[in-house]
């Protein structure tokens, strides 16, 4: 029951020999200041919080959890945007923070990212066909003549009629058409990775299963890694094989996606389940009342022991004093909580 | 149970610079005291037009209700005077948007903002008294405090929360929701749709819920309109509507939501939601779904726009605007098509 089994288990996991991109004990820690700038107490904030994950190529892996959570800071971790403050993220092996030259330029062409936002991540002033030709042109090498057609071919694959959008601005484009824009974006740099934030929360229903089947053709057929970051668990059944559920910058259960869902360990991860709307009047009322209440506490303010305890519905005084890890509870799923769900951890008291 | 608000006929306009489109297309409802119902469909259908419609506050001038009638309380909203429309909106019609912070003014206490509703209609004591009432009814520890906090200090929920608080301050009769809980995080709608579901109980407040998701309206709505390119398809209570949908739109909705258990195939109605159609271009020479649906024929579907058609036997309420929607209901016109 010691820490040592553990984090074996966790490193050998991130340590996969075929693993893509991984994340191996990261931390990013910001330092806030409360009140005045000179005089007030400074804190640290640990958005991520020693955390390792790995993307095998072809595997779809989900990363859940509410806002706050530190969900989108991992994964500007994982692309190399935020320099972590403990630990590190290779790519095929080797550290990024290490990676020169044409290492450098292959890992940012292969690693590439949907941001949620993609009103503000897209040129205004730039025609959208011109928005995904760029990357053709700078990654791949391609002249104008052959990235028109290419960029055509790429809207086309994410369901916008070329003729129609090619010669658009980012403002005449709907959320939704702007955020397959995103993808197809990525799409043009022929990535072997691809870390999509939030990318259907914005879409309708009928167009989100259309970007959902495309993302798993892409890890099917394609063999890319997807790193999908999202709050919606339907998507998480849809699509993922494997989920992550990330509370106040820890993982706190991690597993194949089937079995987390339906047999959830850690009480967060049915807390959530839980607050999912099932689309059938005949079922309302039968799920459990929402068990969480308020916002999660402070990420600089975490209270001791269990960062959960505070929201949790099965706290007991053993939370306050113990931090749980991670560790496995079931064939496919491990949880970071004293008392998991059916867990063979520790045997829930009378 | 009374009908609170009554919509007949209604149409939306906007003034294109070739000619005026037509958003919405003749949109007949009724809501009862104390009753939520739904109003859904993809974006582009119409739905916030309508809502837009009901408090007559568009969001540019070239967008006009151009006909039909809005009985709301035994008025008709329509002919309503610009200062008779100020007594009406946050009064006894209220509504709340999808982006809590757009509708916030960030250089002012959340409490004060709240008070705007009380003071613009005439309130002048007890102001700050009820603002803290307000707060405590939507659930929020210590509304004092939270009273003088600027936006930015508040989270999300909580901003939608006070909003919610703002809309509610004169105790309308009927709250317009347009997708309130869209930009949430799950705890959080699933916290803020118990919130009002109490309201509803306690206040006997009727709600209009305007929303593309379906599992939202299976826990909250009792009655269901389904939208599509600015028309209503269908209509029925929402146990007989997703137990069994008529109109092959709906139907298509219902499969393309994500399934509770296990993974389904996932599936999406091909084709998109067609632009609007000009007005006074002479009768529609078809069905407005025709181009998406499987079902679709020649004659009558390429022929004639259908007309909202109560269904026979089943449910009274029920109605759906489809001619084949009786042949068709027991095969499943989607299989096979949509991957």
């Amino acid at each position: 029951m010691s820490a040592a089994p553990q984090a074996q288990s966790r490193e050998s996991r991130a340590a996969q020999p075929d693993a893509l991109l991984a994340a191996h004990s990261v931390a990013c820690h910001f330092q806030v200041s409360a009140g005045s700038r000179l005089f007030g107490r400074h804190r640290t904030l640990k958005a991520v919080d020693t955390v390792s994950l790995a993307l095998t190529p072809g595997e779809i892996v989900a990363l859940v959890g509410e806002s706050g959570s530190g969900k989108s800071t991992l994964g500007r971790l994982l692309l190399g945007l935020a320099p972590p403050s403990a630990g590190r993220v290779s790519y095929r092996g080797e550290d990024i923070t290490a990676l020169e030259g044409e290492a450098w330029r292959r890992y940012r062409r292969e690693v590439q990212v949907v941001f949620q936002d993609t009103g503000t991540s897209l040129n205004p002033r730039r025609a959208v066909g011109d928005a995904v030709a760029l990357p053709l042109h700078y990654n791949l090498g391609l002249d104008q003549r052959e990235a028109g057609p290419r960029a055509d071919a790429l809207l086309d694959q994410v369901g916008l009629a070329p003729a129609t959008f090619r010669r658009r601005l980012p403002h005449e484009l709907s959320g939704g058409q702007r955020q397959r824009i995103g993808l197809a974006r990525a799409l043009a740099s022929e990535p072997r990775v691809i870390i999509a934030d939030e990318p259907v929360s914005a879409l309708d229903v009928s167009v989100r299963a259309q970007m959902l089947t495309l993302m798993q053709k892409l890890a099917k057929e394609q063999g890319v890694a997807l790193l999908v970051i999202t709050h919606d668990l339907g998507v998480v059944r849809a699509i993922a094989d494997r989920v992550l559920v990330m509370y106040l910058g820890r993982i706190v259960e991690e597993g194949e996606s089937a079995e987390v869902i339906l047999r959830p360990r850690h009480p967060y991860t049915g807390a959530l389940l839980a607050a999912t709307p099932i689309a059938d009047p005949a079922r309302r009322g039968t799920r459990r009342a929402t068990a969480l209440r308020g916002d999660p506490p402070s990420v600089t303010d975490l209270p001791a022991g269990c960062r959960f305890r505070s929201r949790c519905p099965q706290a007991e005084a053993l939370c306050a004093e113990r931090e749980p890890l991670l560790v496995q509870v079931s064939e496919g799923s491990s949880a970071a909580c004293l008392f998991p769900a059916g867990g063979r951890y520790l045997k829930r008291r009378p | 149970m009374s009908t609170l608000l009554e919509v007949e006929d209604l149409c939306v306009d906007l003034a294109a610079p070739d000619g005026t489109l037509r958003l919405v297309d003749g949109v007949s409802f009724k809501v009862a005291a104390g009753e939520t119902v739904g109003l859904v469909g993809e974006s582009g259908c119409g739905k916030s037009m309508t809502a837009f419609a009901l408090l007559n506050l568009f969001p540019t001038p070239r967008l006009k209700a151009s006909s039909g009638a809005i009985r709301f309380e035994g008025r008709d909203l329509m002919s309503l005077s610009p200062q008779a429309w100020r007594g009406m909106r946050g009064a006894r019609l209220a509504m709340v948007f999808q982006d809590p912070s757009g509708f916030l003014d960030p250089l002012m206490p959340v409490g004060r903002q709240i008070a705007e509703t009380l003071i613009s209609h005439g309130r002048k004591r007890g102001v700050a008294e009820r603002v803290h009432e307000l707060l405590a009814l939507l659930e929020m520890p210590d509304p004092a405090i939270v009273a003088g906090k600027y936006p930015h200090e508040l989270s999300g929920g909580q901003r939608q929360r006070v909003l919610i608080a703002a809309a509610l301050a004169m105790e309308p009769a009927l709250l317009i929701a347009d997708e309130p809980t869209t930009a949430l995080d799950v705890t959080v709608q699933a916290g803020i749709l118990e919130v009002l579901a109490r309201l509803r109980d306690r206040l006997g407040l009727a709600m209009l819920l305007i929303t593309h998701d379906l599992g939202v309206v299976a826990e909250s709505c009792e009655r269901v309109y389904v939208m599509y390119a600015g028309r209503i398809v269908e209509t029925a209570s929402a146990t007989e509507l997703f137990a069994r949908p008529r109109h092959p739109y709906t139907r298509g909705l219902l499969k393309s939501t994500l399934p509770f258990e296990g993974r389904g195939e996932l599936f999406s109605i091909p084709g998109r939601v067609p632009g609007p159609r000009r007005a006074g271009s002479g009768g529609p020479a078809s069905c407005r779904f025709a181009p998406r649906c499987p079902a679709a024929q020649p004659d009558p579907c390429g022929l004639r726009d259908p007309a909202l058609v109560a269904r026979q036997g089943a449910n009274e309420e029920g109605a759906d605007a489809c001619f084949r929607s009786g042949e068709i209901a027991g095969a499943d016109i989607w299989a096979g098509s949509g991957r």
